[in-house]
C-alpha cells in the first residue's frame, strides 16, 4: 500500500481541489467547540482539534430526515411523490478514528442481514472518509479499551498519520486508494515515514490504562436480575446527552407528519434513556425504571452487538464523558459491572 | 476536592442510622475534571464519599421527585434550596420528611470557561484542579472568582434559606445591583429583534431535554414533550419542534422557576435558558411582586387570583 506525503501547508488547496467535485466536510473551530461544517470558498477548517462535540454520524444518519413524501389529490390518496436519497459525492476529511470506527459499527447495523438503509448507504456509499489518526489521546479516550485503537483505520478509506508538517496519506479501501491516486501527491519520504512512527508510538503511550472490555460479552447478561442496574442509573437523569453525541447510538422513530394535502414521514433519533421509548399503547412499560434502562444501553453496546454484528457499540470517544451533565461515566459503569460479575461468580462457587 | 467536616458526617450518618432518612443525597468526585457527581448515599459508612466545594454544580432537588413521599436528606447551595421551598409550595413535599444540610456558596466553576480561558475545548481539559481560591490548569492559574458560571456572579441567595444544619460559613449577602442584568439585553430589544434573538440562541438545541430533566420544578409524571395522544412535537432538531417545546416549558415555569440556573448548565450546546426563564421571573416580581422559592406559605401567582391583580399584562 503506497504511503503519499500530504503536507499541512497544501490543505488548504487540497480542499479547492475537493470541491471542484465533492462536496467537502471538515472541522471547524467555534468559540465554544468543533464541529463538522461544509467547506466553502475560502472556508477556514483545522485539523488541528481533538474532537467534535457532536459526532460524524449526523453527516450520514442525520437527526431527522425525510424518507418519503406523500401527496393526496381528489382522484389519487396518498401518492408516494418522492423518495429523497442524499447521493451528493462528498468527502469528510479529518475525523478520528473513534467516529470512523462508529461508521463501521453503522456499516454493519444498517447494511448487513435482511433489511438494509438505504439512506445512510447511499450517503456512505457516495462519501470519502479520510479519518485522522490520535497523536494526542486524551484522559476520556478508551477506543484501545473496545476493539479501536488511535490509529485505527477501520471505518475510513484513507488514514492520516501525524508526521512533520506534514500527514502520511495510506489508503484503506480501494475508494480511497483511487481517491489518493487522483491527487498528485508525492510519496512519503523515509524521514517522514521515521518521524511518523515516532509520534504514533509516543501516542499509544498517552493513553489511559484501561482493562479492555474484551470477554465483558459473555458475562454481562447473568446480571440480567441484578441490583446493580438501578445503583448505577440513580443519579441518571435520562436526559438523552450521551445517545445523541454517540457515534454508535442509532435507535429511530419514524412517523408521519400530515398536512391537509399530504405529509412526510419523518425518520428522527430515539434513545433507550427516554422512559417513552418502551412504553406501549396499553400505557405498560417494560423498562419502567432508568435502571432497566441503562441495563439495555450497557447490555446493547456490549452483549447483544457484539454478538449480532461482531463489535462493541461502544468506540470510545469518550464524549459520553465530557457531556453527561451528571457525569455518569461509561468506564466506571464497566469497571462496577466487572466487579459484579466476579462477585456473582464466587457467589456461586 | 474536599470531605466534608466531621461534625457533618456524623450527623448525616445519624440521620441514616435511626432512620429519620432512608437516603442522603449530596455529591462525590466526578471522574472528569471540576466536575463532581451526585451521591446517593444509603448506608452511613458511605457519609466519607461526600464532597463539597466549587465543583458541586448540580442541583440535586431534581431527584426528590423519585422519592416523593420517602424521608430523605439532601445537601442544597443557596439556589438549591430555593427549589425545595418552590416544591413546597405546589404541594410536591412536606417539610417533615426533609433532612437538609445547608452550604453556603460562593459560586461553582464552569468548566468551559475555563476551557474557553486556555483557548481550547472542553474535550481538550484533561486536568484542572481548584486549589483555595484558584483554578489550576498545569502552570497556568485562574482566579476561582473569575471562573464561575455567569449565574453565580450575579447571585443574590449565597445562603440558603431552609435547612436543619449548616455547612461551613455563612457568607455575606451582598446586595447585586442589578441581578436581572442580562435580561436588559432582551427587554432593550423591539419585538421582531426579540424574536431574531430567540430564534438565534435557540437554534443550537437539539431537543434532548437535559434542561427539563435537570429542572427541580419540572416533575410532570409525563411531559407534554412526551405525549402522544395528541402529539405537540416530534423529536427533530428543526425550529418548529425546538422553538414549541423551548416556549413551552419556559412558560409552564412562569412564577414557579428559582432562578437556580440547573437547567442552563446541564445543557451541552450552552444555549443560554436563563436569559428566557428570568425574564419572566423578573415580570413576576414586577407584576405581581412575586419571587418563587422563598416563602413556603406564599401563593403562585398563575394559581391565586387576587381582587387587586394588574390587568394590563392582559391583553
Amino acid at each position: 500500500m503506497k504511503q503519499w506525503l500530504l503536507p499541512k501547508s497544501s490543505l488548504p488547496k487540497l480542499a479547492d481541489t475537493i470541491r471542484q467535485t465533492h462536496r467537502l466536510y471538515a472541522p471547524v473551530r467555534l468559540p465554544d467547540q468543533v464541529a463538522f461544517g461544509e467547506i466553502g470558498e475560502g472556508d477556514p477548517f483545522t485539523l488541528d482539534y481533538a474532537n467534535a462535540r457532536t459526532s460524524v454520524k449526523t453527516l450520514f444518519f442525520p437527526q431527522a430526515e425525510t424518507m418519503l413524501r406523500y401527496e393526496r389529490s381528489l382522484d389519487r390518496y396518498n401518492d408516494i411523490s418522492a423518495t429523497p436519497v442524499d447521493s451528493v459525492p462528498t468527502v469528510v476529511l479529518g475525523m478520528r478514528p473513534c467516529d470512523a470506527r462508529g461508521l463501521e459499527l453503522l456499516d454493519r447495523v444498517f447494511g448487513q442481514g435482511q433489511y438494509h438503509d438505504p439512506y445512510y448507504l447511499a450517503r456512505r456509499q457516495a462519501t470519502v472518509v479520510v479519518a485522522l489518526a490520535c497523536a494526542a489521546p486524551r484522559q476520556t479516550c478508551f477506543c484501545h479499551a473496545v476493539g479501536g485503537d488511535p490509529y485505527s483505520g477501520d471505518g475510513g478509506d484513507v488514514l492520516l498519520s501525524e508526521s512533520d508538517e506534514a500527514y502520511v496519506a495510506v489508503a484503506q479501501t480501494t475508494k480511497g486508494q483511487e481517491w489518493l491516486a487522483s491527487l498528485g501527491l508525492s510519496e512519503a519520504d523515509a524521514g517522514h515515514l521515521a518521524t511518523a512512527e515516532t509520534i504514533a508510538e509516543a501516542a499509544h503511550e498517552k493513553l489511559v490504562k484501561m482493562a479492555p472490555a474484551a470477554g465483558l460479552e459473555d458475562k454481562l447478561t447473568a446480571l440480567f436480575e441484578s441490583e446493580v442496574w438501578g445503583e448505577i442509573a440513580e443519579k441518571c437523569i435520562a436526559c438523552g446527552t450521551c445517545t445523541y453525541l454517540c457515534p454508535g447510538c442509532h435507535c429511530f422513530n419514524i412517523q408521519d407528519r400530515v398536512l391537509a394535502n399530504g405529509g412526510i414521514r419523518l425518520r428522527s433519533w430515539d434513545g433507550c434513556m427516554y422512559e417513552g421509548f418502551t412504553v406501549h399503547t396499553s400505557g405498560h412499560n417494560p423498562r419502567p425504571d432508568q435502571g432497566a434502562r441503562w441495563r439495555q444501553r450497557v447490555l446493547h453496546k456490549f452483549a447483544y452487538l457484539p454478538e449480532n454484528v461482531g463489535m462493541y457499540g461502544c468506540v470510545g470517544c469518550g464524549r459520553c464523558i465530557t457531556y453527561c451533565p451528571v457525569r455518569l461515566d461509561i468506564r466506571e459503569v464497566i469497571a462496577r459491572l466487572r466487579i459484579e460479575t466476579a462477585a456473582q461468580l464466587q457467589g456461586e462457587q | 476536592m474536599s470531605s466534608l467536616p466531621t461534625e457533618i458526617q456524623q450527623q448525616i450518618a445519624d440521620w441514616l442510622s435511626t432512620g429519620e432518612i432512608d437516603l442522603f443525597i449530596g455529591w462525590e468526585q466526578g471522574s472528569v475534571p471540576l466536575g463532581a457527581t451526585p451521591a446517593f448515599v444509603r448506608d452511613p459508612q458511605d457519609v466519607s464519599r461526600l464532597i463539597w466545594d466549587a465543583t458541586c454544580e448540580n442541583n440535586l432537588t431534581a431527584y426528590l421527585a423519585k422519592f416523593k413521599g420517602q424521608k430523605v436528606g439532601i445537601m442544597v447551595k443557596g439556589c438549591d434550596a430555593r427549589a425545595i421551598i418552590g416544591l413546597m409550595q405546589e404541594g410536591q413535599w412536606t417539610r417533615e420528611n426533609l433532612r437538609i444540610v445547608g452550604v453556603s456558596c460562593p459560586g461553582v466553576v464552569d468548566a468551559r470557561k475555563v476551557a474557553s480561558a486556555l483557548g481550547i475545548t472542553l474535550e481538550e481539559l484533561d486536568q484542572a484542579e481548584i486549589v483555595d481560591d484558584t483554578v489550576v490548569v498545569g502552570d497556568q492559574s485562574f482566579a476561582l472568582a473569575d471562573t464561575i458560571h455567569d449565574m453565580c456572579q450575579t447571585c443574590n441567595r449565597r445562603n440558603p434559606n431552609i435547612e436543619d444544619v449548616h455547612l461551613g460559613e455563612t457568607l455575606p449577602e451582598t446586595p447585586v445591583d442589578d441581578p436581572f442584568g442580562h435580561v436588559g439585553e432582551m427587554e432593550a430589544l423591539s419585538s421582531d429583534e426579540r424574536w431574531a434573538r430567540f430564534q438565534a440562541e435557540t437554534s443550537r438545541c437539539n431537543l434532548c431535554f437535559a434542561c427539563r430533566n435537570a429542572c427541580p420544578l419540572c416533575y410532570c409524571t409525563v411531559c407534554f414533550a412526551d405525549r402522544t395522544q395528541p402529539q405537540w412535537l416530534t423529536t427533530t432538531s428543526e425550529a418548529e419542534d425546538v422553538q414549541f417545546f423551548q416556549i413551552m416549558r419556559t412558560f409552564h415555569l412562569a412564577g414557579r422557576c428559582v432562578g437556580c440556573g440547573a437547567c442552563t448548565r446541564a445543557c451541552p450546546q450552552g444555549v443560554n435558558l436563563r436569559l428566557f426563564l428570568d425574564k419572566l421571573r423578573l415580570d413576576a416580581q414586577e407584576v405581581f411582586g412575586y419571587t418563587a422559592g422563598v416563602d413556603p406559605e406564599a401563593q403562585p401567582p398563575l394559581r391565586t387570583y387576587r381582587q387587586d391583580d394588574p390587568n394590563d399584562t392582559f391583553l
